[in-house]
């Protein structure tokens, strides 16, 4: 609770203390230069204005009494309000957006000139005189700035605003002492302090990006990192395209992110060491999952979990068609998703060992004819993904993998990890689970705006003849594809270096929160599994006594065409689940929307 | 960028017409005191006199008459139309008679926004220390007695550039600046005396080398410019070296010399008392000519010898049954006025003249506003005449005069007529420009 009323506190201070303020303090400075300017055009001396605010000091003392709490305590308050309502967000950020300290100190030496521009005005006023017409008499001279803060506005804004903090002071305070949780609509206020304080080089935008190195870019963009991919890009051109010194500038640029992906990304405990790991680049997830399997001989028999994404079970299935290999796909009823993480272990346990069984069946049979004895080291092959697309949780990976390996033996398992939604989601790559493949989408979670697909292996891939197409091949020439999915997976992975990932990170979180906090009533989050972890992704469906208004055709149509950013998972077509996805660079006011149309869809 | 331009540019905007439209604090003057007040400030010393209020006094009974003046047009002016209530207050302020208290005063007065306008102050050496502080407030400035041409111009700026477009805007005088009338009306004195010798003393102590070291010197050019053959280089005289001057002038001096004092009464007091005692008996003494900062000699004829004092205005010359004179002769209490309670008169005149050129043009009464009329006015009425401050107007309604004192008849020039009721002999505004270089305006 104290926490809260700190968070409030320190809220404020971090957005209130910013950009905004010291523009305030220019309009002000502002205001009093033109009263000099004008005080100056009229023939008076303004030195003697600035140099002799005295005369009368009793008379302009209650104005700057006035206007130096106000400009170090009041004006704070709105301007952090304000930006905690995200309108116009992104309009006054800028390098002082999280310096708070610094702007408070700035704004405390403008505050102190402003106090003494109040004493001037106040004194040009005066070198004026009064001017007399009838019975009536006034200043000659009327500041603006003067008038502005002698104001009877100001004083009154001054004590209401103050008799509200200290009703609301004394309102938390109540709640402290009682030992009650904060009301809904101050907690959600303070995650939106929380969120509002990303730089505007890091909040997504809708423009358009042109550049004449790459293509046109719409949609959501994080401009820090869509500059760095097009210098990037405009580095490789200025070498001209497919000259050696750009094919070795490219490859410079893969092996520095590669070294960044496993420094970064990449987590394992101390005791182990970093495994020995190798990587390659793809121009999209598909083709890093082939050459996974590529790599893993046949004959194949993929077990894909069921957590897996429906295109990810078409490629398999693809494969199965094609190539010959064999699929069994884990089926999970919706209640399967719900149970203990345990019980989910040991259906997914048994589902392996069945295939495990059906190769050593397969084997014995075969073997048992005196033929085709190479079909008894067949290789099961396990295409797990390590988030639930469903549900967003994220299976114990290591503890998984290792007791897998238990029960598999002898026959050959090759495990393949399905990291697109796992790797930057509230968290990286377990180095030290058993896997033998690991293959992510820098996509979405990693804010890099080239779709391709990254592939880690416990093996050396190296520059292996049956790698598909555009794959990354050191000291060949390059593609304009992979001269882009290098420049942008670079350009992202530059955020992991500072203490931008992390800021994103945070916000995440706090979206996270904030949008689990504004759920409206009626509706309960899927999966809620304490032995799961959680992710920035999670899925909703009406509580009991309620549905959806509309079937889930209808309703994943409105989602879509409202860019909503959540989307229908069709495992239970009677009760639709609505998958959220909360990124780092969500805007506060589309969450808001969406819950509007959540409360709103449901009878 | 365009966003952030637009959302600043209008904030700008509001904020400008927030303060446009700002409403002004208007205040309603209660009963008929007005709210705004003219200084007539001077030296306002401490010996008492029976003949005006308890104001007077003073050790230079100048500041006294010009004071009386103004409060005298007011009272004649507010008398017209009872109804309307009084123009201005009229505030005495002593400036002590000394520069560092006269600056003290004069930003006391720039920071009063009551101050309408400043009549004073008594001597030239003060008014120029004051008239720049008055100018940045934009305080009219009127000059009843001070007579320096340096007066006009911002303290520290050199004579040398001295000029019309370097002159204070807020400094108006009454009686013409010396460069323009006093020196070359000496000078023209000096000539019809036919001196032998010409002595020419200027006045240092008290801040009186503003006053009389440019006028010594104008008097020296003007007599050189009249070819007179021998012009002595003008000597300096203070407290202590009275005597030594004096001592130099007697050594072979005789009754053909002619001695042009430049200064105030006090020294020139003492110089006329160390004069009269290094007279040899039987010899005739130099003739003197005292400026006219020595007004009080007039009546003080302690040292015996014979002077002429220059003075800028004859009043005897006046409409003697003009309202204004009544009430000068009124507070007076005697027939005859001192030319500076017709000073005064005429300045707090101006003022209440400018106002009602400001009720013409329907707008306030302000500082601005007197500053206006008084620089497009064409002409201000005057109990003897007329002013006006136009740029460029030259000195063809003003005359200068002398008064002697003591002279017998073949002392004096010739040709100039009888003098006045006042005793006053005059000298044409054309005598005067036939000597000098050229004639200026009036108002400088």
């Amino acid at each position: 609770m104290n926490n809260s009323l700190s968070a409030l506190v320190k809220g404020h201070y971090r957005l209130g203390y910013s950009t905004p303020l010291l523009i305030l303090d220019a309009l002000l400075i502002v205001c009093c230069c033109l009263d000099f300017l004008r005080f100056a055009a009229e023939g008076f001396s303004l030195s003697a204005a600035l140099l002799l605010p005295a005369g009368n000091w009793s008379e302009p003392f209650p104005p700057a009494l006035i206007l130096m709490p106000f400009l170090l305590l009041v004006a704070p308050i709105p301007i952090a309000a304000w930006r905690s309502s995200g309108f116009g967000r992104a309009m006054f950020h800028g390098s002082l957006a999280s310096k708070p300290n610094l702007v408070l100190r700035i704004h405390l030496l403008l505050a102190v000139f402003l106090v003494y521009c109040t004493f001037a005005a106040h004194g040009m006023e005066r070198l004026s005189g009064y001017e007399q017409f009838e019975r009536s008499y006034w200043l000659s001279f009327n500041s603006y700035f003067y008038s502005l803060v002698s104001a009877p506005w100001l004083s009154r804004t001054l004590a209401w605003l103050g008799g509200l903090v200290y009703l609301g002071g004394s309102f938390l305070v109540g709640y402290v002492l009682l030992g009650q949780d904060l009301p809904q609509p101050v907690q959600q206020y303070l995650k939106r302090l929380e969120l509002a304080d990303v730089p505007a080089e890091l909040l997504p935008s809708r423009s358009s990006i042109r550049s004449a190195y790459g293509p046109k870019v719409t949609g959501y963009q994080v401009e820090l990192v869509v500059r760095r991919e097009l210098q990037n890009l405009a580095a490789c051109a200025r070498l001209g395209a497919g000259s050696i010194e750009s094919i070795r500038f490219l490859d410079n640029m893969f092996a520095a992110t590669k070294k960044s992906v496993l420094d970064h990304l990449v987590e394992h405990t101390a005791t182990a060491g970093p495994p020995a790991l190798d990587m390659g680049l793809f121009t999209g997830t598909a083709r890093a999952f082939e050459a996974a399997l590529g790599w893993i001989p046949g004959p194949r028999t993929i077990v894909l979990s069921p957590y897996t994404t429906p295109s990810l079970a078409g490629l398999a299935q693809w494969r199965e068609a094609t190539i010959g290999d064999q699929v069994r796909l884990i089926e999970f009823s919706p209640e399967d998703h719900l149970l203990e993480w345990r019980e989910q272990e040991a259906i997914l346990l048994r589902e392996v060992a069945r295939a495990r069984n059906a190769q050593v069946g397969m084997a014995a049979s075969v073997g048992g004819d005196g033929s085709a004895s190479g079909r008894a080291t067949a290789n099961v092959v396990l295409l797990l993904s390590e988030v639930s697309y469903a549900t967003g949780l994220r299976a114990p990976l290591r503890e998984f993998l290792a007791r897998l390996r238990n029960e598999a033996a002898p026959i050959p398992l090759s495990v393949v990890v399905d990291g697109t939604n796992a790797v930057g989601n509230r968290g990286l790559i377990d180095g030290d689970a058993d896997w033998d493949f690991y293959v992510f989408a820098p996509h979405r979670w990693l804010l890099c705006r080239q779709r391709c697909g990254v592939l880690l292996s416990r093996r050396t891939l190296g520059n292996f003849p049956a790698a598909p197409p555009n794959s990354w091949r050191m000291g060949q020439n390059k593609t304009a594809a992979q001269r882009a999915i290098i420049s942008g997976l670079s350009a992202a992975l530059s955020l992991m270096d500072g203490r931008d990932f992390q800021l994103l990170r945070n916000r995440a979180e706090e979206l996270r929160s904030y949008i689990r906090l504004n759920l409206p009533r009626n509706f309960e989050v899927v999966g809620v599994n304490k032995s799961l972890e959680d992710t920035y992704v999670f899925a909703v469906r009406p509580s009991l006594g309620h549905t959806w208004k509309w079937n889930s055709d209808e309703l994943n149509q409105r989602l879509k065409t409202a860019e909503h950013p959540a989307s229908v998972v069709l495992l239970d077509p009677s009760n639709p689940w609505v998958r959220i996805a909360v990124a780092s660079f969500a805007d506060v006011r589309d969450l808001n929307r969406l819950c509007t149309f959540l409360d709103s869809s449901i009878t | 960028m365009g966003r952030q331009s637009f959302a600043i540019a209008s904030l700008l905007t509001a904020f400008g017409l927030a303060g446009r439209y700002i409403p002004q604090d208007r205040q309603i003057l209660n009963g008929a005191e007005p709210v705004l007040e003219v200084a007539v400030v001077g030296d306002y010393s401490k010996r008492a006199s029976s003949a005006y209020t308890k104001w007077e006094g003073a050790n230079s009974q100048a500041t006294v008459d010009y004071y009386a003046g103004a409060r005298a047009a007011l009272q004649t002016e507010v008398r017209k139309q009872p109804d309307s209530g009084a123009y201005f207050r009229i505030t005495p302020i002593d400036d002590g008679a000394n520069e560092a208290q006269a600056i003290d005063l004069a930003r006391q007065l720039m920071a009063n926004p009551n101050i309408l306008a400043v009549i004073g102050h008594t001597t030239s050496a003060q008014t120029r220390k004051t008239a720049s502080i008055y100018a940045k407030a934009r305080i009219p400035l009127i000059l009843p007695v001070a007579t320096a041409q340096a007066a006009v111009y911002p303290d520290g700026l050199d004579e040398n550039l001295f000029g019309r477009n370097r002159r204070l805007l807020n400094c108006y005088r009454l009686p013409p600046s010396d460069d323009n009338a006093q020196a070359p009306a000496i000078a023209y004195l000096v000539t019809q005396l036919q001196p032998r010798r010409v002595h020419i003393i200027e006045e240092t102590a008290d801040g009186g080398a503003v006053y009389s070291k440019p006028l010594g010197n104008s008097v020296r050019t003007f007599l050189q410019i009249a070819r007179m053959s021998d012009v002595q280089t003008p000597r300096e005289v203070s407290d202590s070296s009275v005597e030594d001057t004096v001592d130099t002038i007697c050594r072979g001096a005789n009754g053909d010399d002619v001695v042009v004092y430049c200064g105030y009464s006090k020294q020139a007091k003492a110089f006329l008392a160390a004069l009269a005692k290094r007279q040899a008996p039987g010899k005739a003494a130099p003739r003197i000519i005292l400026s006219e900062g020595c007004q009080d000699l007039d009546e003080d004829r302690s040292s015996g010898l014979p002077f002429l004092r220059m003075s800028p205005s004859d009043i005897s010359r006046c409409d003697n049954d003009s309202e204004g004179m009544k009430a000068l002769r009124a507070i007076a209490g005697a027939d005859v006025v001192s030319a500076n309670m017709v000073f005064g008169y005429d300045a707090a005149r101006i003022l209440i003249e400018a106002l009602k050129g400001c009720d013409e043009k329907g707008i306030g009464w302000s500082r601005a506003c007197v500053l206006d009329q008084l620089q497009t006015r064409p002409a201000f009425p005057s109990l003897c005449g007329g002013y006006s401050f136009h740029d460029g107007e030259s000195l063809v309604s003003s005359y200068f005069v002398y008064k002697s004192a003591g002279f017998d008849g073949k002392a004096l020039p010739k040709g100039l007529g009888e003098p006045s009721a006042g005793g006053y002999y005059e000298i044409p505004a054309r005598r005067i420009v036939q000597v000098g270089a050229q004639a200026k305006g009036n108002h400088q």
